[in-house]
């Protein structure tokens, strides 16, 4: 099969050099003439049917799931469903228009680097119709900025090992847009508790605890807006989560361009498991307002059951732009994200415990030492203490 | 005829037999008789009346005498002899007759038997008597030693057989009538109302059994009176000796005579059911107790009952005001050991005393050091003075022998006075104001400011102690020398250590007076290093904690707050009762030291302007022992 015409080649107009995505510059520049052009906005219609933002109704069609969802109102899975990924046993091969070599890719990526002619190609067919996302935040951070962020971020990492600085090395920086879904909705429901408010008073020679106990409901409901939740497997969730916030005032509409000279995947985590998440998040938000005021109200709760609904759903489906290395230090590789709008540094850092316990040490010879001279001083001066 | 013949005869045998009687024995003279007004007119015509009986009965004359020492000359028994030979005593020719006589000073008594009477009399009846007789002087005062002989002579003779508590009630009886006429005018005088009363001359106006016999049928109508005749001292628990009874009642006499306040001891097995303070309260309004308009006295009992012993000292009239929580805190502290070893008699004596010096100086006890006449004593220097002062004997001998070269030394390297004091009391004073007075008063100080410096250790359930520095001393005792130094004597009183307090206190002054300071103490350098090594964990550790999680970059997502878009509602549903539960947990009280409840071993409960059954007020005080 031959993909072919779903490549997009960014070939530089005026010496047919490989044009890349430059963040600083927030344009593609060519990597030989060093000639600048501007993103080429797309076309309202190439982005019809990609709706700027799916919404439960998009799908209405799509079979029920045979278990019933935890909340209801809301199922994920019927917009999931309508962009479903690539299985691995149908690897598609694109040709690069450039030097005209067969490039087998795989079922989530969707911009590559010709391993052959180095030309950057962007797989339009990934990103496009259904699979299109609502939009992207593009790298603003340069590559070449990294450093000085790790440099910012190791400044109060004092628990690292003396040597992490001579002997780890950091292996390759990858620009990656990760696929995230943004989900939006009002969760709202009904909880039950019981909750029991005590008094204590004093009769003759015993104390007495006069516990009343209640049946208590509530009804809860709260709004959230653009909760990301990453949909890359090959990414650990985790270091997803830590490396957000992003300003999403930054989104852009899609366009190809943004991912030239970059890595982008496409989603590749069940729907399911995106969704379980975001109700997750939502619900324990929740949860702990209706807590928060119940405790307020009573002197011991308990929980007992909830019903909860989710209404006025919206999922967009964007890229978000992380850099991704990791750094090796005696064998051991430690993962790092660096989110690529905001410069933030997140990832594994080893620690040391023979660092950790100087740093204890010293800290408590300063203290007990100034506390004792406090109290030699207060002597000899005459002092209370 | 023959009827005026047997008229004129029987006249004539009806006339000659009061002379035939009174040819055996002159029934002109009194068989009672008293020394120095030791018995009233009354008792002596009603003893009489007794001893006149018994000679009518018996054939053997009865002779009763109650004198004092100064009333003979030699030996009571060859006095009492002389006495009867020299009277017209005697029955028939060989002036057969016994003779009781009473030394009230020497509290004994001797029994004399004459002619016929010797034999009818055996030597083991006068020895048992005289030894057993004399108690009767207790309860029942002078006339109750010979009325108990008469009884005992008469019992003996007519072959009885009763015991010494019969013969206590019915001295008690007699005692009562003797003065019966006399009680009829006294009755007339201060309102006493017409009762029955037992052996100790209390009130019977009660039988029901959960009530004592003086308390009245009905306390609410009940009118006050005042009873002089009735024993101040009454041992129904039977735990004075004799001679204690005695000392006791004499000493209360002369108390009362001197300041015009009553004082009581009673001691029953019992309180009936009641409250100890209120059954004091109860017996001391009921019996007639209290002299003046306001029953002025005080009362103390003590309650020997098993499971509820201990003492209660009530205050009444114008005593309540002078009896205060401290005041009868320290009397009772001072009873309380006296009770806890049983030595009753000695404590109740002990505490008569402290009431009495409480009637006449408003303070139960007397410094022996204060000058009686303080406005005209003049204070030097007194370099002999000794500068280990024990009063309350905390320290033994060998101790005593440590200090005093110890303080001596510090007198002279440093020209300064140290002394060491120990009290039990402040004497109505301020811990402050007994200190300086104690310094002031023996003469201690050294040079023309008087410098020196004094501990003073106030010992008893709690100790505790005070330091006052006089002279060029003053400078040097700066507050923070001056809580160094207490802070530690007072951690050695804590645990009664004398010793070690008195030994720091040397050691501190030595210190002071050579490098201005007051050294912290091992333990107290000890915990300001331990103080030194927490700050250090709580440094170090919280450095440590804040570093590691900076070190934790990579954490999942929990909840969603971030993305909340505003809308926040939490609106109620129902708040239903279910039901309600309740639990009982006992509060587990450490020893109780309250001023307002029942006493503990170690504290008094101390009830002020409280009443009995009578609704009269009294302040009093009392512990269990």
């Amino acid at each position: 099969m031959d993909n072919s015409k779903f490549i997009k080649e960014h070939e530089c107009p005026a010496c047919g050099g490989s044009l890349v995505f430059v963040p600083e510059k927030g344009k593609l520049v060519c990597e030989f003439c060093d000639s600048e052009f501007d993103i080429e906005e797309e076309k309202e219609e190439e982005a019809a049917g990609a709706a700027d933002e799916h919404t439960e109704d998009a799908a209405a069609d799509t079979p029920k799931e045979e278990k019933k969802p935890e909340i209801e109102g809301f199922d994920f899975s019927k917009f999931y469903e309508s962009a479903k990924i690539e299985s691995g046993d149908k690897l598609p091969i694109y040709s690069c228009k450039s030097c005209g070599a067969e490039v087998i890719a795989a079922g989530e990526e969707a911009s590559l680097t010709c391993p052959y002619c180095t030309n950057k190609i962007v797989l339009t067919d990934k990103v496009s119709g259904s699979l299109r996302p609502d939009g992207v935040i593009p790298f603003r951070i340069p590559k070449k900025e990294l450093k000085a962020h790790l440099d910012e971020f190791y400044k109060d990492k004092k628990l690292l090992p003396k040597d992490f600085f001579s002997e780890s090395k950091m292996e390759k920086v990858t620009g990656v847009y990760v696929p995230f879904f943004l989900f939006t909705g009002k969760l709202s429901g009904l909880y039950k508790y019981t909750c029991h408010r005590s008094s204590s008073s004093t009769e003759g020679e015993y104390n007495v605890t006069t516990t009343k106990n209640y049946h208590v409901e509530r009804n809860a409901e709260a709004g959230f807006t653009d909760i990301p939740i990453d949909a890359s497997d090959k990414l650990d969730d985790s270091l997803m989560d830590s490396v957000l916030p992003y300003d999403l005032n930054d989104l852009k509409k899609f366009s190809p361009d943004y991912l030239a000279g970059f890595t982008a995947d496409r989603f590749d985590v069940p729907g399911k498991e995106l969704q379980t998440r975001a109700d997750n998040l939502m619900k324990n938000t929740l949860r702990s307002m209706v807590v928060s005021a119940l405790n307020s109200e009573y002197s011991s709760i308990s929980y007992k059951s909830s019903k909860l609904q989710m209404s006025e759903t919206a999922v967009k489906y964007v890229l978000l732009p992380v850099y991704i290395f990791s750094i090796r230090l005696k064998k051991k590789a430690y993962h790092f994200a660096v989110n690529g709008q905001t410069g933030k540094v997140v990832g594994e850092l080893p620690t040391d415990k023979t660092v950790s316990r100087n740093y204890f040490l010293l800290r408590f010879g300063v203290a007990a030492g100034a506390v004792l001279a406090a109290f030699i001083l207060s002597y000899f001066m005459g002092g209370a203490i | 005829m023959i009827k005026r013949l047997f008229i004129v005869l029987l006249t004539a045998l009806l006339i000659s037999l009061p002379v035939c009687a009174a040819d055996e024995w002159n029934e002109g003279i009194y068989r009672a008789y008293s020394e120095e007004g030791q018995l009233t007119q009354e008792e002596i015509d009603s003893l009489d009346e007794i001893a006149c009986s018994f000679v009518k009965k018996y054939d053997i004359d009865m002779v009763l005498v109650v004198t004092d020492s100064e009333g003979y000359e030699g030996e009571l028994e060859d006095a009492a002899d002389r006495f009867y030979e020299n009277n017209d005593f005697g029955y028939g020719e060989n002036r057969d007759g016994i003779l009781a006589c009473y030394d009230e000073d020497s509290d004994r008594l001797v029994i004399r038997t004459f002619g016929e009477a010797s034999e009818k009399f055996p030597q083991s009846f006068i020895d048992e008597n005289e030894d057993y007789l004399p108690k009767f002087h207790i309860n029942h005062g002078n006339y109750g030693v010979p009325c108990a002989f008469a009884l005992v002579a008469d019992d003996y003779l007519s072959g009885g057989t009763s015991d010494s508590e019969e013969t206590e009630d019915t001295v008690a009886l007699e005692a009562g009538n003797a003065g019966n006429e006399a009680e009829t005018e006294a009755e007339e005088k201060t309102g006493i109302p017409d009762f029955e009363r037992d052996e100790y001359g209390l009130p019977l106006r009660n039988t029901a059994e959960d009530k004592p016999s003086w308390f009245p049928e009905d306390p609410d109508s009940f009118e006050f009176y005042h009873d002089s005749e009735v024993s101040r001292v009454i041992d129904k628990a039977d735990i004075f000796s004799v001679r204690e009874e005695k000392e006791m009642a004499e000493r209360i006499a002369e108390i009362t005579e001197d300041t015009g306040k009553d004082v009581v001891i009673y001691t029953d097995n019992s309180t009936y059911g009641s409250d100890r303070h209120k059954y004091t309260y109860d017996f001391y309004d009921f019996c007639g107790y209290g002299i003046g308009d306001t029953y002025d006295g005080m009362c103390l009992f003590i309650c020997m009952d098993p499971d509820n012993r201990g003492w209660v000292a009530s205050a009444t009239g114008v005593v309540e005001d002078m009896y205060t929580e401290p005041i009868a805190n320290e009397m009772d502290d001072e009873l309380f050991p006296y009770m806890k070893e049983k030595r009753y008699g000695e404590g109740v004596l002990n505490w008569i005393e402290n009431l009495n010096n409480l009637y006449t100086t408003g303070y139960p006890f007397v410094a022996e050091w204060l000058p009686s006449d303080r406005d005209s004593y003049e204070r030097k220097e007194n370099p002999d003075v000794t500068r280990f002062y024990d009063s309350a004997d905390v320290y033994d001998e060998k101790e005593e022998e440590l200090f005093t070269p110890l303080l001596k030394r510090i007198t002279d390297k440093y020209g300064v006075d140290a002394v060491i004091h120990t009290t039990r009391h402040t004497y109505g004073m301020s811990d402050e104001e007994y200190a300086d007075a104690f310094y002031y008063y023996n003469g201690y100080g050294y040079g023309k400011d008087f410098d020196g410096i004094l501990l003073t250790i106030f010992a008893g359930e709690k100790n505790r102690c005070l330091i006052n520095a006089y002279g060029s001393v003053k400078n040097k005792m700066t507050a923070v020398n001056h809580d160094r130094m207490i802070k530690k004597i007072e951690s050695d009183l804590e645990g009664d250590y004398y010793y070690l307090g008195g030994y720091s206190f040397v050691k501190d002054v030595d210190h002071m007076e050579k490098t201005g300071r007051v050294s912290h103490s091992f333990g107290g350098w000890l915990l300001r290093l331990i103080l030194a090594a927490v700050a250090g964990v709580a440094v170090g550790g919280i450095s440590l904690l804040k570093a590691s999680s900076k070190m934790k970059t990579v954490r999942a997502a929990f909840n969603a707050d971030d993305y909340l878009n505003g809308i926040q509602n939490i609106i109620p549903v129902c708040d239903n009762f279910i039901d309600e539960t309740v639990s009982r947990t006992k509060i587990v009280k450490p020893t109780y030291s309250s001023s307002s409840s029942s006493g503990s071993s170690h504290s008094s409960s101390y009830h002020s302007h409280s009443s009995g059954s009578s609704g009269r007020s009294h302040t009093s005080s009392g512990r269990s022992f």
